[in-house]
């Protein structure tokens, strides 16, 4: 194709991509150095770092981070352990089931998280169905309070995550080659030596991929912590649209976006390098 | 066979039918074809024969228009048509792959470029028909490409080329995706429906057994470059360069390399050598060049180690090849392949081979045959 | 040994349930609750009804929202649709420098985190005075979806075979008659896939739209969650929210069963 019909192709895609997608990026960077005037809508464009100081050693924000990224490895956690049994029995076990699974697992991602916060909410209230049904069971005879309470969040953010988990489990584990388990089985190898020798090392690209996926979620989500956090649980998410929408600061909250931003960003790198010097590994294994 | 042959006679053979002059294409700085000159008659059935990677295709898709040359013209029955862009060329290609419009009957495949020049229904019909027909394939109109066969898929592309009653017929390894069996079926319809269309067709192949027996005519490429275009028998018996004989012909021609001592004798490899004076006159410029022969199976004979002018050899192998036998000989470290009937005897260790018949010399520098006219 | 197989196989599946109760109760919940007589979903029901159905029809506040998410649903994927078709096809069909760099721009939208580019934009278009207007709303959701349909359209032509189009020019047919004749009726399943997929995902946004949605233009999830931060849940919203999850579950299994959506997402 002609180069220049090539580049007329791409302009209006790069056109929505670069002014509307990037350039908020470097607009970020740029007024997170500046400062709100107090009381007013105007911003002081002065180049200043006190919005990163104050990040630094203000307490709170301090103590959100850690609380954010807390919540973000919980997460990862449970969606694991809930993850792996689904993504290896659709893998291995699932013929006729497989694709109604996998429709399934998907469904929330295609019907909108503020419909699922909705079900949530009616499910988890002082009122709600899981008490409810726990009350008729005999478990308890005063209602939980998960609405407003860390444990509500964890499980909105892993009801809202558990598909990005599964899905790269699944493409990975629908991979492996299922005469090497059959080899290792037929050695003696009881199912948790399978497992640990075998099958999780071999997932270890789609374990690492769902885990990045999920934890990001998590850690940018913002719907799911402010409606069943209902104000007194706080997130990194939360906390950039209170200072933004509701404060009104919006150069600090540039300041907390761009934090975000680059310690995602060295995680990504420092990922990246794990991952590498993983390969180099096992190729030497290989080799040998 | 029967009607091109008056063609040519009748012909101007100062303007060819196709005419490819100074034609040069490089990808992103990596030349796929240096300026090449080609013409071919009306008519004629031209192979354009070379190893995968050497530009055939390129070249293929300079002709039809799909690429743009960085140099060099192109005339079509006297009409220049480097301008025009590939759908108004009438030039009909097909493709290694077929490339059939999957959502289209074999029918309205055929149709498709009698669509694009809005040829009224009725007249369509008849000339689907009749391509159809052509490939001997009426019963499958109504079918989907994805339900025939390779050899049947390749004759709808064939005939879908055909309708368009093309100027020149382009074929893309036409045989390559065919089995073996319906390779050699295939070779004769090709062959066939040439004469009877008359259709001028130019097909790429990097078999020299198909080139040989199909072509009229035949292109050697190599390294985006035609070394020799000519007749089979011309190709096969004078071979312009020692990549053309090396490159036709079963078995392939082998290169002795002749090498001539301070002293004036003759040697191949540590062996001293005394050829027939009609050779040695050949080889009269070897002080100049290192030269080597072209030999083929039909340039030698077997004789005793002694007798006069042979060179000195070792038998290697023999293979069985039921009405013949070739008979692998090395001689001064190079190896020489020699036909005998099945019934010859074969003698064993040391033998001389004899050269009956003058083999074409080649200056193993530029790789052409020297004592060349021209 | 087998009755020991069937016993791991029954924790296995138990295990395996949790996850799937956990990922779906919430949608069974809405269902369940928009049945419902009182005014929100208590375990055991009290009772069925049609009531909330009705109002949901008879609700023109819940009527307008859904318009606008409508509105700028279609004319977010017609932009995105457009550019990310145009896009995908120059970058399957020629070979340039920096095509690959391209391609990760376009497609880095699906790896930054909305919440932050939500910041920048707000600023932006404060800026630029389009906050919340119906322009601002349409170009922040075709940036989100456009690399959806890059990268659906990017695998679509890659099927697509390039000689094809060769041997529809060859047999006469201009550029323009290539694409109707044979790239688009070769290529609709794709186009189809991610203008479904990209008109889901603007409808379903709320991350951004929450903060650049205006009074005027405020969509139906921007509605919801407002309800949800404040004043509680309407039952009508449960029925309407019922309503549309129906819908899109109903999409994505046509969509499974003939476009093959799986594989190509
Ligand atoms: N589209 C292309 N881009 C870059 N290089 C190409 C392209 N097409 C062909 N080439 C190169 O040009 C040379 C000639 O290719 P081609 O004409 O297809 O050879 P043939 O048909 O004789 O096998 C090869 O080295 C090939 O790698
Ligand atoms: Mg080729």
């Amino acid at each position: 194709m002609a180069r220049k019909s090539t580049f007329l192709l791409l302009t209006p895609g790069l056109f929505v991509t670069g002014a509307v997608f990037l350039s908020p990026f470097a607009f970020l960077a740029l007024t997170s150095f500046w400062t709100q005037r107090p009381n007013s809508l105007l911003v002081d464009p002065a180049f200043t770092l006190v919005n990163y100081v104050r990040i630094a050693t203000d307490m709170f924000f301090l103590r959100v981070l850690f609380h954010t990224i807390y919540l973000g490895v919980i997460t990862v956690l449970v969606c694991l352990v809930l993850g792996l049994p689904i993504a290896r029995w659709i893998a291995r076990r699932a013929v006729v089931s497989r694709g109604i699974l996998v429709v399934l697992i998907v469904t929330p991602m295609v019907s909108g998280a503020v419909v699922q916060t909705l079900g949530l909410v009616n499910l988890l209230s002082l009122l709600g169905v899981i008490n409810g049904l726990l009350k008729q069971l005999g478990l308890i005879d005063r209602s939980i309070r998960f609405l407003g309470d860390e444990l509500g969040v964890l499980i909105g953010l892993v009801q809202a995550f558990l598909p990005l988990m599964v899905l790269p489990l699944l493409n990975t584990m629908s991979k492996l080659p299922e005469d090497l388990e059959s080899a290792a089985r037929s050695l003696g190898a009881p199912a948790w030596r399978l497992w640990m020798l075998v099958i999780l090392p071999l997932s270890m690209p789609g374990i690492i991929a769902g885990s990045v996926l999920v934890f990001f979620a998590s850690v940018t989500s913002f719907v799911t912590p402010q409606i069943l956090g209902q104000g007194r649980i706080q997130t990194f998410g939360t906390v950039m649209y209170q200072q933004s929408a509701l404060v009104n600061d919006w150069p600090f909250a540039s300041a907390l976006a761009v934090t975000m931003m680059v310690l995602l960003g060295g995680l990504v790198l420092a990922l990246r390098a794990i991952r590498q010097r993983l390969a180099r590994r096992s190729n030497v294994a290989g080799a040998v | 066979m029967t009607d091109h042959g008056d063609n040519q006679q009748g012909r101007n053979l100062t303007s060819a039918y196709l005419s490819i002059s100074g034609m040069a294409k490089a990808y992103r700085g990596t030349p796929a074809l240096k300026s090449v000159d080609l013409d071919v008659n009306e008519g004629e059935f031209v192979a354009l024969l070379g190893p995968s990677g050497c530009g055939k295709s390129t070249l293929l898709r300079l002709v039809a228009g799909l690429l743009e040359p960085d140099e060099g013209t192109i005339t079509l029955a006297d009409q220049r048509i480097g301008h025009l862009p590939a759908y108004k060329r009438d030039i009909g290609l097909v493709f290694q792959n077929y490339a059939l419009f999957p959502h289209m009957t074999v029918a309205r495949n055929v149709r498709f470029g009698l669509d694009m020049r809005n040829m009224p229904r009725a007249e369509a019909e008849t000339r689907v028909a009749d391509a159809l027909a052509l490939v001997k394939l009426e019963h499958l109109a109504a079918r989907m490409p994805s339900e025939l066969s390779g050899g049947q898929q390749q004759r709808v592309a064939l005939a879908r080329a055909i309708a368009i009653r093309p100027r020149l017929l382009l074929l893309d390894e036409p045989l390559s995706n065919l089995d073996a069996v319906l390779r050699a079926s295939v070779r004769t319809e090709l062959r066939e429906l040439h004469a009877r269309t008359g259709l001028t067709i130019v097909m790429v192949t990097h078999d020299q057994v198909e080139a040989m027996t199909m072509a009229d005519r035949i292109a050697v490429m190599s390294d985006g470059e035609v070394l020799q275009h000519d007749t089979p028998q011309q190709i096969y018996e004078q071979p312009a360069s020692d990549f053309v004989a090396k490159f036709v012909g079963t078995p392939p021609a082998a290169m002795l390399q002749v090498d001539r001592k301070i002293d004036g004798r003759f040697a191949v490899g540590d062996t001293i050598w005394s050829p027939s004076p009609e050779l040695e006159a050949v080889l009269a410029p070897i002080q100049r060049v290192a030269v080597a022969l072209g030999l083929r199976p039909d340039h030698l004979a077997l004789t005793s180690a002694d007798a006069p002018h042979a060179l000195p050899a070792t038998i290697r192998t023999v293979e069985y090849l039921g009405a013949e036998r070739l008979v692998h000989v090395e001689a001064g470290g190079q190896m020489l392949v020699i036909r005998l009937s099945a019934d010859e005897p074969v003698v064993t260790g040391a033998v001389g081979v004899a050269i009956v018949k003058s083999p074409p010399v080649f200056d193993l520098t530029t790789g052409l045959r020297l004592g060349r006219a021209g | 040994m087998k009755l020991r197989r069937a016993a791991i196989d029954t924790v296995w599946i138990a295990w395996m349930a949790i996850g799937y109760i956990v990922v779906l109760m919430p949608i069974v919940v809405v269902f369940f609750a928009s049945f419902s007589d009182g005014n929100t979903f208590r375990f055991p029901p009290s009772g069925f009804s049609l009531k909330w159905y009705q109002a949901a029809f008879e609700s023109s506040e819940y009527r307008n929202a859904l318009s606008v998410s409508l509105l700028v649903g279609i004319l977010a994927t017609l932009v995105s649709l457009t550019a990310g078709t145009l896009a995908a096809y120059a970058l399957s069909r020629s070979t340039f420098r920096g095509k690959t760099m391209i391609e990760t721009l376009l497609l880095a939208p699906l790896a930054l985190p909305h919440i932050v580019w939500a910041i920048g934009l707000l600023q932006i278009y404060a800026w630029l005075s389009i906050g919340g207007t119906l322009l601002g709303l349409v170009l922040a959701h075709a940036a989100l979806t456009l690399p959806f349909a890059v990268r659906i359209m990017l695998s679509t032509f890659s099927q697509l075979d390039k000689t094809l189009q060769d041997a529809a020019t060859t047999l006469g047919a201009s550029p323009m008659r290539v694409v109707v004749h044979i790239v688009l009726p070769l290529i609709w399943p794709g186009v189809l896939t991610s203008a479904l997929f990209t008109f889901l995902t603007s409808f379903n946004e709320v991350t951004v739209s929450v903060l650049i949605a205006g009074s005027r233009y405020l969509t139906y999830p921007v509605r919801l969650y407002s309800e949800l931060r404040s004043q509680g849940i309407d039952p009508t919203t449960i029925a309407i929210s019922a309503m549309l999850v129906a819908m899109i579950i109903v999409f994505a299994l046509i969509g499974e069963r003939f476009l093959n959506w799986s594989r190509r997402v």
